[in-house]
């Protein structure tokens, strides 16, 4: 709650100072309806709406009345995470992947993958052969990259969706000014390696990104 | 190939390379919290699920933790859909075993997409985003009843036929209830109570809302009555106005809009009040407009205007002068009287304030006038007397 002369913020403060739309009750009585367009990103919680009237007589009142703005848990992504073509043998590139949070509350996030289902021990599967779950892996350490980061380096992603692993020290806020204050950002690479028949042609999988409540 | 060539042939490949769209999915609230939930009670809640997909997009949900198997969805399969500006309501039940012992348990439920796109190059993953939805249950073993009314009415009825009575109220307690409900009715006047009526209304379990009606048959004369509408548990009532018809009779139905008036005036300032009257039936109604004008909850004046000829789904405007002798806070209040009916009651305020000071200037304007009547009076008088002297010489 803000006391009513604070600057406008889309998270904690509204203002209209235009509002004259009203329905006559009787002589001495009129219903004013003012409207607020609130964003997504708006916090939670009760909020306060202060209204002060002035008459042609230079008198004065004010009142207020509460209501609630109920949490957002939301996140965003990208459809698809694109490694591109690559030999066997290889490690993809270095390819960046944003996450960031569409809600009102800040968000921990927690990843899984899987090739065909859940426990299936894989992370792809492709037209022949297929790619181990422990064979793609990232990191949230993405600042200042200039080379290929080293694989054995970066994070194992959990195969099952039902033990998914959290991401840690990843929290991503609400949203503040802009839309990139609320999107983090995370670097994934996958090793392909060689296995009997493979692998060989289109290779996919699944990930499952889950946004919970970071602090409920 | 010319240079013009391949820009074209890269602008068409970068058009029908895949797009790696963004997909929102939400929850709101992200949690639920079901407070003093009876052991073998029940509550219930709504969560929305929305998303900024075009089309229409699969939810899938799990419920998992130690309330898992006391939800129950109000939706069929595990499975349902949303699109953008297309929220998904999703209604959950909660229903404790009754040897629960009291306290607090959690889950959750977690809604998961269908897969977001469609991968084109070798290696790749489809993105599946998924929300969990936090769940707490406060489990008490005190019962507590509690409610809110609203939407209460009692309609109108010929002679003979039923009137009916209708509510809604919605259970903020923890016990199923059954409201009871009263009707008063009184006559047009308002000084008596013709008839009172009890019901009790249907079972509404905890957490929820429900309208009901009941119809009553109340043998009184035709006219104008006032209802007196209560539920008692829930602490609210009403006061409604409804008919008793002659059989095959049109309703007549006026409103006074508002009592307008100039709202500060002075001392002494003759003072315009109008009641603006509505004709809202079908047919047209004599009316006038019948009132009392109060300082400090004294009368001091009273309000009768000419009875005026109201035609159907027509507004007018009775007027009355008034002139306040001092200053104060006045309450002008009054309601319009037509066909036989009263209207409810409306009020309006005036302000008066003590005549402000005359300016000098214009105070001595009278006494100026005077001054140069009784000069041009003495030299008529001298202009006169000279003239008689040069007759006489």
């Amino acid at each position: 709650m803000q006391p009513y002369q604070t600057a406008d913020d889309n998270r904690t403060h509204y203002t209209n100072s235009s509002c004259d739309n009203f329905t006559v009750i009787d002589g001495d009585t009129r219903r004013y309806s003012c409207l607020f367009s609130i964003q997504y990103w708006a916090n939670p919680g009760q909020w306060v709406c202060n209204a002060t009237a002035n008459d042609t007589g230079k008198a004065t009142a004010f009142g207020n009345t509460t209501t609630t703005i109920n949490d957002l848990i939301a996140l965003s992504t990208p459809s698809m995470l694109d490694f591109g073509d690559t030999g066997v043998s290889n490690i993809t590139d270095n390819t960046l992947f944003n996450i960031s949070n569409a809600g009102n509350k800040k968000i921990n996030i927690t990843i899984a993958g899987f090739g065909n289902q859940s426990n299936d021990t894989l992370a792809m599967v492709c037209a022949q052969g297929n790619i181990s779950w422990d064979n793609q892996r990232f990191t949230t350490n993405v600042s200042n990259i200039t080379a290929p980061y080293d694989f054995n380096a970066m994070k194992l992603v959990n195969n099952s969706e039902y033990n998914a692993t959290l991401v840690a020290n990843f929290t991503i806020d609400q949203r503040n000014m802009t839309a990139e204050s609320a999107t983090n950002t995370t670097l994934w690479r996958v090793n392909v390696v060689p296995v009997a028949g493979g692998p060989y042609g289109i290779c996919n999988g699944t990930l499952v990104i889950n946004a919970v409540d970071a602090f409920p | 190939m010319n240079k013009m060539r391949k820009l074209l042939l890269i602008g068409l490949a970068l058009l029908i390379l895949p797009q790696a769209l963004a997909a929102t999915i939400g929850v709101s609230p992200g949690n639920v919290k079901f407070e003093d939930v009876l052991q073998g009670g029940y509550a219930e809640a709504t969560v929305f699920i929305t998303s900024d997909v075009d089309n229409n997009l699969s939810i899938d949900y799990q419920i998992s933790g130690d309330v898992s198997t006391w939800i129950k969805p109000k939706i069929n399969g595990t499975q349902f859909f949303v699109q953008k500006g297309k929220p998904g309501r999703f209604e959950l039940v909660v229903e404790p075993p009754a040897n629960v012992r009291p306290g607090v348990y959690t889950g959750k439920i977690n809604f998961l997409t269908g897969a977001l796109g469609q991968l084109e190059g070798t290696v790749g993953n489809l993105i599946r985003a998924g929300v969990d939805l936090l769940i707490t249950v406060d489990i008490t073993g005190e019962e507590r009843v509690a409610c809110t009314a609203g939407g209460l009415s009692f309609s109108d009825g010929e002679v003979g036929f039923q009137h009916r009575f209708t509510s809604t109220v919605l259970n903020t307690g923890n016990v199923r209830l059954s409201p009871g409900n009263t009707v008063r009715i009184w006559n047009k006047f308002q000084d008596e109570i013709v008839k009172e009526l009890q019901f009790t209304g249907p079972e509404i379990l905890p957490t929820t809302s429900r309208s009901y009606s009941r119809d009553f048959e109340l043998a009184l004369a035709p006219g104008q009555y006032w209802a007196d509408l209560t539920v008692p548990e829930c602490g609210y009532s009403q006061l409604v106005t409804f008919n008793v018809l002659e059989e095959g009779a049109v309703v007549d139905k006026g409103t006074l809009q508002e009592i307008r008036n100039k709202p500060w005036v002075e001392v002494g300032e003759l003072v315009e009040i109008n009641a603006i009257f509505s004709n809202d039936g079908n047919r047209f109604v004599l009316a006038k407009f019948l009132g009392t004008i109060s300082l400090d909850d004294k009368i001091v004046d009273t309000i009768e205007t000419d009875e005026l000829r109201v035609e159907s789904r027509d507004s007018v405007q009775f007027s009355h002068l008034f002139r306040p002798r001092e200053p104060g806070r006045y309450v002008v209040t009054g309601r319009v009287y037509y066909n036989n009916k009263i209207s409810f009651e409306k009020s309006s305020v005036i302000n008066v304030v003590p005549k402000s000071a005359e300016p000098f200037t214009k105070k001595l304007i009278p006494y100026l006038v005077y001054l140069i009547i009784v000069l041009i009076i003495l030299i008529l008088l001298v202009k006169i007397k000279q003239a008689r002297k040069r007759r006489g010489r």
